[in-house]
């Protein structure tokens, strides 16, 4: 009987490629209290894996994704630990830090301005990222491999496009650069964080099959953060990816993709996924997360409901009674 | 009361709200130490408006036996200037000139910058650039200049003085009011009082005006602070009321004969403008953020 | 069926951009037009020319029989109550200065409505979307998004409007939040016959709560009819492109 510690969690001897345990953040808020942002929320991510983060504004998870890649906001009181590689990135002095997070972990932003210098050409910031990385001998190899980047993000005109600014080009491009920028290291995580909201939809939808690709290709670990179920339903696309819900700080469902979204146990999340509108659902009719589950912050450990498919307690305990 | 009417009754009568919306008044939300300086600077100003009434000699009568008396000497607590006048007397009439000099030109310049940058921020291109580049050559002006033209056309005098500080005041206001009414026009709330029929007037005072009061009251306050220290320093180089009516600038230059004898005398106008020029802003920041927290967006 | 809202070959440039090039349709009263298209297609544009708040380069809006732009200040000060906007930022939808009471009469007011109705009916906005009397004390930042996008259509309608120009007036908020918003907007079309101009790029949304759609792309209007018809049937291109999108990102 698996203990509560390790309910849903991946079956022992797979290699993780970080390994979070029990990370707890807390902020101070208004009258010198603390704010507990992130509860004891433990996931492992592994190889040509895609973990989603299934939460909306609100639940964490965010802070939780920034701070087991040891980004965590300096005013924060972070607490647990988070193995990358053998090292602890929540207790790792600055530089180290560093070195791994541009070396071996990549992060897709949600707004594509923010990762581009708006002031340099496409190219070039290509290139000097591969240098400091130390991932090319010299600039002539570096301009090379960045042209080979550009294509693996399926940029067609990929000479034309790295001699443009980043205002040049559309915002589904950028995005896509921003991606090809996060490769370039050939990381064994990508931190991906709502890479698609901010685009129209079928050019979110490209590049969200542009990174489900990539992973499969190049056997990197996808963190994959987003609200939408249909776009986490489209990330997950392997049988082994995972879902995890956040709600509150907490998480109170996690699975393989399969099992959450297709048999969700947790009202939250089947509340989620009934609140998609469609023709079908006549109007004023869509189901609403009540106020009293939306808040609640005391929904126990994780238990298993069938093999690597664990729910809050608390829930489970109201579907069995 | 039947039923009906006390249902009536409760619908009508206006809701007070729960404990979930109550809210302490603004003097209570006022930091501490904006409290403190709130408090000295109300006392300062309640004791220099009440010096006529005060038991203690006239700031003109000098008696040339009893000239630069130091501290605590019989009759004269604060000592005796060069002309044997009471300093006591002097600094809190000289203080009362000050704080004259120091606020009503803000409140003029704040006034009218207000109304200058509002306009515009949300006129067209033309009425916006023509404002404001006029507020950029008033910008450039020296203060101590304009301060010396106006003395030598209108004569020394505290009008004079509160009419060069207005305008050397006026062309920062109302950058910061332009600046703020510019990063609102197009939020959606303006837009929608826009769209609900209203007329300008209500538009500009009810939904435009009070979003960037805060912003232009803060940065009014701690101009008051540095408008009392050049207002002081024009005294000190003749520009500010001729004596010999008091003034803490006049009063520090007259005390340059004391310096070495009795230094503690003569810096004393310079500790009075000190304590003003730092008790302002410290108020003034407090009240920013007590009304910060109703609800500005930060 | 009278037409409360309707225009005829809307164009409108900037600079050398065209944003809508020839634009027309037709809201019925109690119905609901969906407007659907991706950025950059002038979908915002004909919300803004819709509520005058932009004049378009050609072409007519009439609300009701009414020319919108050939309207007086007077007359158009009257026919502003007959539609409302309710817009997409919920943060940046309401005065962070006035409580939700004030923000409301403000609207009241607006329309010249007597001081001694202000807090009977700013009360019964509130309940009309379902939030309790007391948050007419709150202050915008005490709100939460869908809290706060429900007081903007609260605010919308104040005066009891013909038309609703919702300008993705769900976009930014999450998806389980969203939902109670469609439902109000849902109950106040039954409860009070508003009709809604029904801006968003959410296919499913938009496909939730029309009657009719009209696709938008580049400034030209692709296809245009019954929800059903011309999402169910797509006869463009670009409209099968867009629900392409859709069914590809749907759980299972």
């Amino acid at each position: 009987m698996p203990s509560p510690a390790t309910a849903g969690r991946l079956p022992d001897g797979v290699p993780l490629v970080l390994d979070a345990t029990d990370v707890s953040v807390s902020f101070r808020g208004s009258a010198a209290r603390w704010n507990t942002v992130v509860d004891s929320v433990g996931l492992g991510l592994e190889r040509s894996q895609v973990t989603v983060l299934l939460g909306e504004s609100g639940s964490g998870k965010t802070v939780f994704a920034r701070t087991i890649t040891g980004m965590a906001p300096r005013s924060a009181r972070v607490g647990g630990s988070s193995l990358f590689d053998g090292v602890d990135l929540l207790d790792a002095p600055a530089r180290d830090l560093r070195r791994l997070q541009g070396d071996r972990i990549g992060t897709v932003p949600q707004d594509p301005n923010s990762s581009l210098d708006p002031m340099r050409r496409i190219g070039g910031q290509i290139v000097e990222t591969l240098l400091q990385h130390g991932k090319a001998p010299h600039r002539a190899a570096a301009k090379v491999r960045a042209i080979e980047l550009l294509e693996l993000v399926h940029i067609r005109e990929p000479e034309r496009v790295a001699r443009c600014y980043p205002h040049e080009v559309s915002g589904g491009m950028r995005q896509r650069i921003a991606i090809a920028v996060a490769i370039s290291c050939e990381p064994e995580l990508i931190v991906a964080d709502e890479p698609s909201s901010a685009l129209d939809a079928s050019v979110g939808v490209r590049v969200v099959q542009l990174l489900d690709d990539l992973r499969t290709r190049l056997g990197t670990a996808i963190l994959f953060i987003t609200h939408d179920i249909g776009i986490a339903a489209l990330i997950a696309s392997q049988p082994h990816d995972r879902v995890a819900v956040m709600l509150g700080g907490r998480v109170v469902e996690l699975g393989f993709a399969h099992q959450v979204l297709r048999n969700p146990v947790h009202e939250y999340t089947r509340a989620l996924i009934a609140a998609e509108p469609s023709a079908d659902v006549p109007r004023g009719r869509l189901a609403v997360v009540p106020d009293d589950v939306r808040t609640r912050r005391d929904w126990g450990p994780l238990v298993d409901v069938e093999p690597g498919h664990a729910v809050a307690s608390a829930a489970r305990h109201e579907e069995v009674a | 009361m039947t039923g009906a009417t006390a249902a009536r009754a409760a619908v009508i009568a206006p809701a007070t709200p729960s404990a979930r919306f109550r809210r302490r008044g603004l003097i209570t939300r006022l930091p501490l130490r904006s409290r403190i300086a709130l408090t000295l600077l109300v006392l300062l100003v309640a004791l220099v408006l009440a010096a006529p009434v005060l038991p203690i000699p006239s700031p003109f009568a000098g008696d040339l036996g009893t000239r630069l008396l130091p501290f605590l000497s019989e009759g004269h607590p604060l000592g005796t200037d060069s002309q044997g006048r009471d300093m006591l007397s002097r600094l809190l009439f000289g203080t009362r000139t000050s704080l004259i000099a120091g606020v009503m030109p803000i409140v003029i310049a704040t006034t009218l910058g207000l109304v200058i940058g509002t306009v515009a921020g949300l006129a067209g291109r033309v009425v916006n650039t023509l404002l404001m580049r006029g507020v950029d050559i008033m910008f450039a002006f020296p203060g101590v200049l304009l301060s010396l033209l106006l003395a030598i056309t209108l004569g020394v005098g505290l009008g004079t003085l509160i009419l060069a500080l207005s305008l050397v005041w006026i062309a920062p206001v109302a950058r910061i009011a332009e600046t703020e009414v510019s990063r609102i026009r197009d939020l959606d709330y303006v837009t929608a009082a826009r769209s609900s029929g209203a007329g300008y007037g209500a538009i500009l005072g009810r939904q435009i005006v009070p979003v960037i009061l805060p912003a232009v009251l803060a940065y009014a306050t701690s101009l008051v602070g540095a408008n009392v220290a050049i207002a002081g320093g024009l005294g000190f180089i003749g520009l500010g009321v001729p004596s010999p009516e008091p003034e803490l600038g006049s009063i520090l230059q007259e005390m340059q004969v004391a310096v070495f004898s009795n230094p503690s005398l003569a810096l004393a106008p310079v500790v009075v403008i000190l304590a003003l020029s730092m008790l302002f802003p410290l108020v003034g920041d407090g009240l920013r953020e007590a009304i910060s927290g109703r609800g500005q967006d930060s | 069926m009278s037409t409360v809202l309707s225009a005829e070959g809307i164009v409108k440039r900037f600079g050398s951009f065209t944003a809508l090039d020839g634009v027309s349709f037709r809201l019925e009263r109690g119905h609901t037009l969906g407007i659907v298209g991706e950025s950059g297609s002038g979908k915002s544009t004909l919300g803004r020319i819709v509520m005058r708040l932009l004049t378009p380069d050609a072409g007519t809006v009439r609300l009701g029989d009414q020319d919108l732009f050939g309207l007086d200040r007077r007359k158009l000060r009257i026919a502003r109550r007959r539609i409302q906007l309710v817009p997409q930022d919920p943060r940046n939808a309401l005065n962070p200065t006035m409580t939700v009471g004030e923000s409301l009469r403000f609207q009241l007011q607006a329309q010249r409505v007597p001081r001694s109705e202000w807090t009977r009916r700013s009360g019964g906005l509130l309940e009309q979307v379902s939030l309790p009397r007391d948050y007419l004390h709150a202050y915008p930042h005490e709100l939460s998004g869908g809290q706060a996008q429900r007081v903007a259509i609260a605010r919308a309608i104040a005066n009891d409007p013909e038309v609703l120009v919702c300008d993705e007036a769900v976009s930014a908020l999450d998806k389980s939040v969203q939902a109670q918003v469609l439902n109000t907007f849902a109950e106040l079309q039954s409860s009070l016959g508003v009709a809604m101009f029904f801006i968003s790029h959410d296919l499913a949304v938009v496909e939730h709560l029309s009657d009719d759609v009209l696709v938008l792309n580049r400034g030209r209007t692709v296809e245009s009819g019954p929800t059903r018809d011309v999402l169910g049937a797509p006869q463009d291109p670009y409209t099968r492109e867009l629900l392409e999108a859709r069914h590809s990102a749907r759980p299972a």
